[in-house]
């Protein structure tokens, strides 16, 4: 084959991130296709032939064409969702559901691709009780975690580990009177439990005593590692002027389970949260899967757009 | 931001469901962010010649953020990282879209 192999960008326009390191990768002469999933069908034309040989055939966007059996890597940032305005509820949802499967299938199934991340893996290592379960597998230490509906349980659990905090299993978009809310990290006053946990599946989880946090971000074998030190914050990102960050060694040890946690999700890319003990032991709190690195970058000085370039011009060569 | 709910495939929710559930206990918790900053220069399309996103008027977004973080160094409530805008959280609030 002798043109080169192009990585795909599959983002929304508006993604600094991804501007960032497709600049690193222009440098390097690697070709890049980029595209939202949003643009599909308008913008995008979908020219997918599977026979006995496999894969193969055509991705055209308005600028780039590329060869779905020759595409070298694959960065999965933010795409957004199909909309088909014009179009009745339930006519909109059969085209979206056949976008999803039709694209999303073929995007999901390249040969000789490496994905960074794999849509597929990126949704299943969203779930915070399979993050919390692979993590004690794997080695790490985890904080004691409840996920219940039973307002006893959670007042047992709170008897034996307080104080406890609460964290959503999932964020969701949520505004009262047109301003955005969301829940932070805070400790939870046992005289709060009460008959509402019933309402739900609610995690609640020991505090962990943390002189500062660790956010560890895994791009391909390489490890970066900031201790982010937040004051008298519990939730660091609820102020981020008031942090500090430092690029720091990782603890001994924690590479390997970084490297065991994203084997196990078929992952190549993470951004681990822990909480750093006085003793000076990284306690697990979760893994993003496509977590937000940039500022750390700003901030240390860590090479990771370079790192990332790195993973994507390589491939699975 | 990722429609992860399908990976526990579930049908339609039942026709009769049971008697309405009490209100999540975790919704009184729902809290402002602590400041909000406006989202600056939002990229609309994309530069064909190099795939990087671009402003309405064209320009390169990179161009702009760095002129941005010349101008703002120093200052609080800058947005260099993703992180800070209300709503948009993308480590805090991914999950951004529903099916």
């Amino acid at each position: 084959m002798s043109e080169p192999r192009p990585v795909l960008v599959v983002t929304q326009p508006d993604d600094l991130t991804a501007d960032l390191v497709i600049e690193q990768l222009n440098q390097r002469c690697v070709p890049i296709v980029r595209f939202d999933t949003a643009d599909f069908p308008h913008a995008l034309t979908l020219h997918a032939r599977i026979d006995s040989t496999g894969l193969h055939g055509i991705l055209a966007t308005p600028s780039r064409n590329a060869r779905l059996d020759a595409v070298r890597s694959l960065y999965y940032r933010r795409p957004r969702g199909f909309t088909f305005t014009g179009l009745d509820e339930q006519d909109a949802r059969f085209a979206t559901l056949q976008a999803r499967y039709g694209l999303g299938g073929v995007l999901a199934s390249l040969p000789g691709c490496l994905y960074v991340n794999h849509p597929r893996a990126i949704a299943d290592a969203e779930f915070k009780p399979a993050q919390l379960t692979v993590a004690a597998e794997v080695g790490f230490t985890i904080p004691a975690t409840l996920i219940t509906n039973s307002p006893d349980n959670a007042r047992e659990f709170t008897a034996q580990y307080a104080p406890i905090v609460y964290k959503p299993l999932r964020t969701a978009p949520y505004q009262r009177d047109g301003r955005s809310l969301t829940i932070w990290v805070e400790e939870v006053d046992p005289a709060e439990l009460d008959e509402q946990i019933a309402g739900t599946a609610h995690l609640f989880q020991a505090r962990v005593a943390a002189e500062a946090f660790l956010r560890v971000t895994a791009i391909g074998d390489r490890v970066f590692c900031v201790r982010i030190d937040s004051g008298d914050q519990l939730d660091w990102r609820y102020d981020y002027d008031a942090l500090a960050y430092t690029a720091v060694d990782p603890p001994p040890g924690l590479a390997d389970l970084v490297a065991a946690y994203l084997k196990r999700f078929g992952l190549v890319f993470g951004c681990f949260d822990f909480a750093l003990r006085p003793d000076g032991g990284p306690v697990f709190l979760e893994c993003n899967p496509n977590g937000q690195w940039r500022r750390l970058e700003d901030e240390t000085g860590l090479p990771m757009t370079a790192a990332l370039a790195d993973l994507l011009e390589r491939g699975t060569s | 931001m990722f429609r992860s709910v399908d990976r526990i495939p579930v049908g339609p929710a039942p026709e009769q469901p049971p008697a309405a559930p009490v209100r999540p206990w975790a919704l009184r918790r729902m809290a402002p962010y602590l400041r909000t900053v406006n989202a600056g220069i939002v990229a609309t399309g994309i530069a064909p010649a190099t795939q990087i996103g671009v402003g309405p008027d064209g320009e390169a977004i990179t161009a702009k953020h760095r002129r941005s973080n010349v101008a703002t160094e120093g200052k609080t409530a800058t947005s260099t990282g993703d992180g800070d805008k209300p709503g948009l959280d993308e480590d805090h609030a991914q999950d951004t879209e529903q099916d």
